[in-house]
């Protein structure tokens, strides 16, 4: 009787000491999932406006030496630390060419959290055509609280600029995005080029939060019902 | 009289029309005799002034006039044949003159001939030359066409194959967007998931509320403040 007691209190503090660490292992996992979040970012513009290398600027920190066209989409991926959180920038670099982004262009725009418009200042057809892409934008069914940002690339050739900066702010103001203008080439740029995708970043992630905030507030369903504004949510 | 040099004026006409050469010997013949007679009154009008100087009858006014006549005659004919055969010695040296030049013409056409005989034997030799040049270079013409051909084949299968490959590359690339993007879902909703288990993990595993409040009761009412 008494070593039946005893069994029965080691099987108990065996399965109290398995639960602990699934419980242990559970939290594990769930921090190390949380902390991956992933922002989707696409760049699109023109061909041959810079976008391949404004991305690897980014990523890779530095400028290809040889670029080529881009068929169908480059995908790069940075991770970031913002406010103690891990965050995988996932940076989608579309085709320019329409023979090389033919049948894609649905898969660049799903479930998009933010996308960056390249327009090159040295040639204004580039920056003329960025309504059409703006259209297609809004066609795919890209809401309006998605960030997006205008990037007037290769700024450093000074003597060819062909986009005034007044006329690409006026063009931002319009459709309610910031302007940046920065060179992929130039190395004092990249800093530029960095802050371009990690102010993008610190405001998908305070949008996020706000959206799990309320997605938190549902009590377990989840059911998005409150769309922060990006301007007023954004520290950039 | 009218009359007759009308009818003589229309005989000469149709003779005229009829044979023009005589018409022009005629002519001719009527210059030849107007000139004889002009010379026969000079000399008729010579032999009256020495007539008349020359008192003497020994010979017969008509036979001597008549000799006299025939010797002029004799001497301007004879300078007529003088002049003729000047004329015709100059004549002579044009002509040979024109010989010379002639012969120097056909010795020079001679020497052209040869010289373009020498030239048509290059032209042939040349023309040989540029006909076989002609078949090589059609032989090559033909091996280039060939060879081009058998290029833009390559060419076409090339790019066909660019094509392919450019399909192909572009599925790849859809299907790495399409698991990417179910990737990014399913992340997603694995963040919303953990983020609500994590808020029940972490209201889990703090301790109540309620029996902190029914702790610290008691101890308060053991507090007891002295009467002052």
């Amino acid at each position: 009787m008494a070593n039946e007691f005893s069994e029965n209190r080691d099987g108990t503090a065996n399965s109290r000491h398995a639960n602990l660490t699934s419980s242990l292992d559970l939290s594990t996992s769930l921090d190390h999932s949380v902390q991956t979040r992933i922002f989707k970012i696409i760049v699109i513009g023109d061909s041959n406006v810079g976008k391949t290398c404004l991305t690897f600027r980014f990523t890779g920190g530095a400028f290809p030496c040889k670029t080529e066209a881009t068929i169908g989409v480059d995908f790069r991926e940075k991770a970031v630390e913002i406010e103690g959180e891990k965050i995988k920038v996932q940076v989608w670099d579309t085709a320019g060419q329409e023979r090389f982004r033919k049948s894609m262009v649905e898969h660049y725009y799903r479930n998009v959290h933010a996308v960056v418009f390249v327009y090159d200042v040295t040639k204004m057809a580039s920056f003329q055509n960025l309504k059409t892409w703006i259209q297609e934008c809004n066609g795919h069914g890209v809401s309006s609280a998605v960030p997006r940002v205008l990037v007037g690339n290769k700024c450093d050739l000074v003597d060819q600029i062909q986009v005034p900066s007044n006329t690409a702010l006026k063009f931002a103001d319009a459709y309610n995005m910031l302007l940046f203008e920065t060179s992929a080439k130039d190395p004092k740029e990249s800093q530029n080029v960095d802050s371009i995708f990690m102010c993008l970043a610190c405001r998908l992630k305070a949008q996020k939060s706000l959206i799990y905030r309320d997605v938190e507030r549902e009590d377990g369903r989840v059911r998005l019902t409150h769309q922060p504004d990006p301007k007023s949510n954004c520290p950039c | 009289m009218e009359s007759w040099k009308s009818h003589v004026r229309v005989e000469l006409f149709h003779r005229d029309c009829r044979q023009k050469d005589p018409f022009s010997g005629l002519f001719h013949k009527v210059s030849k005799l107007e000139e004889m007679l002009d010379f026969h009154v000079k000399l008729w009008q010579g032999m009256d002034t020495n007539s008349s100087e020359e008192n003497t009858g020994s010979r017969c006014p008509d036979e001597g006039g008549t000799l006299y006549l025939r010797v002029n005659e004799m001497e301007l004919f004879n300078q007529q044949l003088k002049q003729k055969i000047s004329d015709l010695t100059s004549n002579i040296y044009l002509k040979d003159a024109e010989l010379q030049y002639c012969h120097s013409q056909v010795s020079r056409y001679r020497t052209e001939a040869v010289m373009l005989a020498q030239g048509s034997s290059c032209l042939k030799a040349n023309l040989e030359e540029h006909e076989y040049e002609l078949e090589c270079q059609s032989k090559e013409l033909m091996a280039l066409r060939m060879e081009q051909k058998t290029l833009k084949e390559q060419l076409s299968a090339a790019n066909l194959q660019n094509e392919q490959l450019l399909e192909r590359w572009l599925e790849e690339k859809k299907e790495e967007a399409k698991r990417i993007n179910k990737h990014n879902a399913t992340q997603e909703r694995w963040q919303r998931l953990a983020g609500c288990l994590k808020k029940r993990y972490r209201a889990r595993s703090r301790p109540p509320c309620a029996t902190n409040s029914s702790e610290n009761k008691p101890s308060e009412s053991k507090i007891q403040r002295p009467p002052s």
